[in-house]
């Protein structure tokens, strides 16, 4: 009886040290690079997510929200971010692991310097 | 015909005997169950088909494999120069063997079909994906799969030694989904767009990636049917040129199956080109993410200046919705005052080929972007009652389409010409907002339309291909995945693949009627939020800031969702359902032409007032005011961070006076309606003005 309750607080204590505290799946990404993926994260309900695209940049930056799942991951959303420019957008989400992902726009291109990150 | 069923049933034997058809084939099914059901747990059975890209990449591998050992089985024992001796021999063993590929095909896909429906069963999958998903597999599947192994029977003729393996493997890249990470680098270093290419040649899913559309549905389109068409037809008579080659050696048969190519194909090819609306989704220019930003970025303004001045009062449709959209539409209307010109919106590609009067005499017109002039030989008088028939044909916008498979036409989306000079979007920073354009006045339709069935639409149905009614702010048009049923007092038409989310939809209801009441008495908006008619539907957001899901067009509603509605109960999801009401109610053209931070902080504003005034708030979730303040810290944005803080400190301070912040938030609605586009010390006059006193209440909407 005394190990239930002493795992049923260790239990609490997890669960609202893990509400307390929002995740954040970040990437930064610089010129020579094809892109960057931030760490995978539990998310739900509602993801703010953010990005910028530094002056440097040559190119404009798609900073995507992608759900990690069995096969193909799952692009859930994205915006294009111009050079000095950023970005904010909020996806509503059911539960699931999800990453920020940096592509510089077109195909394989490179060119960007800047941040995005997804917070829960 | 003996001599090739008997090599068929010896190729089979043969396969059934090996080892290795029994591991491959366990294998294979293993992990074609473990992707359906990784898939089928998150309520995703159009994502459980769509993400088995790797599963036809390793097909197309396992397919080219089995052809190249079929057709290499005799040399390897060296009985091959036995079959050139008989009669037929060589042919016939050839026929049996692409029998044997086409069996193992079958056997494979029939087998993973069990697999699916039976996971269809335990998940309660609606019976109209049973039926899309065995299309789907014969298209995605069985064509690849077939081509894949008689592209190794071609490799395996001519090619006896080892390199025909690393020959394989490098085919094996470019023509399937892997082909695209590939091609991107070629293209990244010869700067070209090879993507035409490399979709032609990929005969999987053109972008593994994306998430099913749940109106839309499995990507099926003509298009896609003509391109397995073109290379089943193009391999399999490359291989029996080489049959007949090896087996006869007379030319005379090698020109007359090359000739039967020619002929088979050509109708094919022709048709592939024709015109047709395919969704792309990956990066290509006229893919969805990119072809209406980048248009709307370079075409801000209409071509012609607005001259509202044609009320509409009725509209006759004939609408044709196959490869694309052809539409002939009669309009009736009157002018406001006397004029020789009008002006039109209708989206660009939408392209017009003749517009006559109601005596079908040609008027002459010129159509530019999103706006069509139309001149007339006399001058109309005001208020005289006037007919113009429009026919158009083209491609609708990828966000909103109409094709073979799927239409997906909202009413505030212009596929019909309306009266007055607009774009169609507005393309703001990173974003890309639609307008709301629909004819603003009760107006009768006639539809008549064929195209993908079953349509439905806000008209009242006639008979199987006619609509009519009138409405007050246009109509919507959708078929595809699509159903309908009655939740109490209300009309749902929503996706066959959001059987789950259905049944959230009762508590949403109320919900959502209860708040658009408190939104109405708060803000003082005289617009109706009728719920007896809904449409949950893919359509794009209007907002990277706020919830911005809902389109009211007062007769019925159109409400944004994804496959993801039907995982979570992401309808009843709180924090999102008062912001996406305001943003819907207060939708007009002066809303739309706020800048995009401005009207968002405005709706963010009041949702937080809302949440505090009707202890709405969820525990441990940040108000969108805050996430908003949060962000403008972070990029260190001063001006909206210290605005926002501005706002949120009003509200906290007086969240008990709401009287106050009733007139506050009036005040600053009946300024967003204002045709002056506001700016950040705008708000904080505002709320300087709020906090002295001196607020105006208006009505507005």
């Amino acid at each position: 009886m005394r190990k239930k309750i002493i795992f049923s607080v260790i239990a609490a204590i997890l669960l609202l040290a893990n509400s307390a505290f929002a995740v954040t799946s970040s990437a930064t990404i610089t010129s020579n690079m094809t892109g960057a993926n931030g760490a995978e994260y539990s998310m739900t309900n509602y993801i703010d997510n953010s990005g910028q695209n530094y002056a440097s940049s040559t190119n404009t930056l798609w900073v995507e929200l992608y759900r990690a799942v069995d096969g193909p991951d799952q692009r859930v959303n994205g915006s294009l971010v111009a050079i000095n420019g950023s970005t904010s957008w909020r996806d509503t989400v059911s539960t699931g692991i999800y990453y920020i992902h940096l592509d510089p726009d077109g195909p394989f291109y490179t060119g960007c310097n800047g941040w995005g990150k997804a917070v829960d | 015909m003996r001599k090739i069923t008997d090599s068929w049933k010896i190729e089979l034997v043969l396969l059934v005997r090996n080892f290795w058809t029994w591991i491959f084939l366990l294998l294979a099914l293993v992990s074609v169950g473990l992707q359906f059901n990784s898939r089928l747990q998150l309520f995703d059975p159009g994502g459980a088909l769509i993400s088995t890209a790797f599963i036809i990449q390793g097909g197309i591998f396992v397919s080219m494999i089995l052809g190249l050992s079929l057709v290499q089985r005799e040399s390897v024992t060296s009985s091959n120069e036995m079959f050139y001796v008989l009669p037929n021999g060589y042919s016939s063993k050839i026929v049996g063997k692409c029998l044997a590929l086409l069996t193992a095909i079958i056997v494979f896909i029939i087998l993973s079909v069990m697999i699916l429906y039976f996971l269809f069963w335990k998940f309660g999958v609606p019976y109209l994906f049973y039926w899309k998903s065995f299309i789907y597999l014969s298209l995605y599947w069985g064509t690849s799969f077939w081509i894949s192994g008689i592209i190794g029977m071609i490799i395996g003729s001519y090619v006896k030694s080892r390199i025909a393996y690393p020959l394989l493997v490098f085919i094996w890249i470019f023509i399937g989904p892997l082909n695209s990470p590939v091609i991107k680098n070629f293209m990244a270093i010869f700067n070209t767009d090879l993507t035409p290419i490399g979709n032609f040649i990929n005969l999987g899913q053109t972008d593994p990636y994306t998430p099913y559309d749940p109106v839309y549905g499995l990507p099926m389109e003509i298009h896609r049917w003509l391109q397995k068409g073109i290379w089943v037809i193009s391999v399999t008579f490359i291989f029996l040129t080489i049959t007949v080659l090896k087996s006869y050696r007379k030319p005379v048969f090698t020109v007359l199956i090359l000739s039967g190519l020619l002929i088979l194909n050509l109708p094919l090819v022709l048709l592939f080109n024709k015109e047709e609306q395919v969704i792309r989704t990956g990066y290509e220019a006229n893919a969805v993410r990119n072809y209406d930003r980048n248009y709307y970025t370079q075409n801000t303004k209409p071509s012609f200046e607005n001259s509202d001045s044609f009320i509409i009062e009725s509209y006759e449709i004939d609408l044709k919705s196959f490869r694309n959209v052809t539409a002939q539409v009669k309009i009736k209307g009157k002018p406001i005052r006397t004029t020789e010109k009008l002006i039109f919106t209708l989206y660009h590609q939408l392209r017009i080929k003749s517009v006559t009067d109601e005596n079908n005499v040609e008027l002459s017109f010129k159509q530019v972007g999103d706006q069509i002039l139309v001149s007339f030989p006399v001058p109309l008088k005001s208020n005289e009652h006037t007919t113009i028939v429009f026919n158009y044909e083209g491609i609708s916008s990828p966000y909103f389409y109409a094709n073979d498979q799927a239409v997906m036409l909202p009413a505030y989306f212009p596929w019909l010409p309306i009266s007055g000079s607009y774009q169609a979007m507005k393309a703001e920073g990173s974003e890309l907002i639609r307008y709301p354009l629909y004819p603003r006045n009760p107006t009768k339709y006639i539809l008549r339309y064929s195209g993908p069935e079953p349509l439905f639409t806000n008209l009242q149905k006639k008979n199987t291909s006619v609509w009519t009614g009138q409405v007050p702010n246009g109509i919507s048009l959708v078929a595809g995945m699509m159903t309908e049923t009655r939740v109490g007092q209300t009309k749902v038409c929503y996706p066959v693949s959001l059987y789950k989310m259905i049944d959230t939809t009762p508590l949403y209801l109320k919900k959502v009627q209860n708040i658009a009441k408190n939104v109405n008495t708060d803000l003082n908006i005289q617009k109706s939020f009728d719920v007896s008619r809904i449409f949950f539907l893919s359509v794009p957001d209007e907002s990277n800031l706020i919830p911005s899901n809902i389109w009211n067009l007062e007769d019925h509603l159109i409400i944004g969702i994804n496959q993801m509605y039907n995982e979570g109960d992401l309808l009843n999801y709180d924090i999102t359902i008062v912001p996406a009401i305001l943003s819907s109610l207060v939708k007009n053209h002066n809303m739309i032409n706020q800048r995009e931070e401005i009207k968002s902080l405005f709706i963010a504003s009041y949702a937080y007032w809302y949440g505090l005034k009707h202890n709405s708030s969820i525990e441990n979730e940040r108000p969108i005011l805050v996430r908003m303040l949060d962000y403008y810290q972070n990029t260190k944005l001063n001006k909206e961070a210290s605005v926002t803080k501005e706002i949120l400190k009003l509200i906290d301070n007086n969240k008990t006076n709401q009287l106050f912040l009733q007139a506050f938030f009036r005040d600053w609605l009946g300024r967003l309606d204002q045709n002056h586009q506001l700016n950040w010390n705008d708000i904080l006059e505002l709320e300087e003005a709020a906090k002295s006193g001196d607020t105006k209440v208006t009505e507005h909407f």
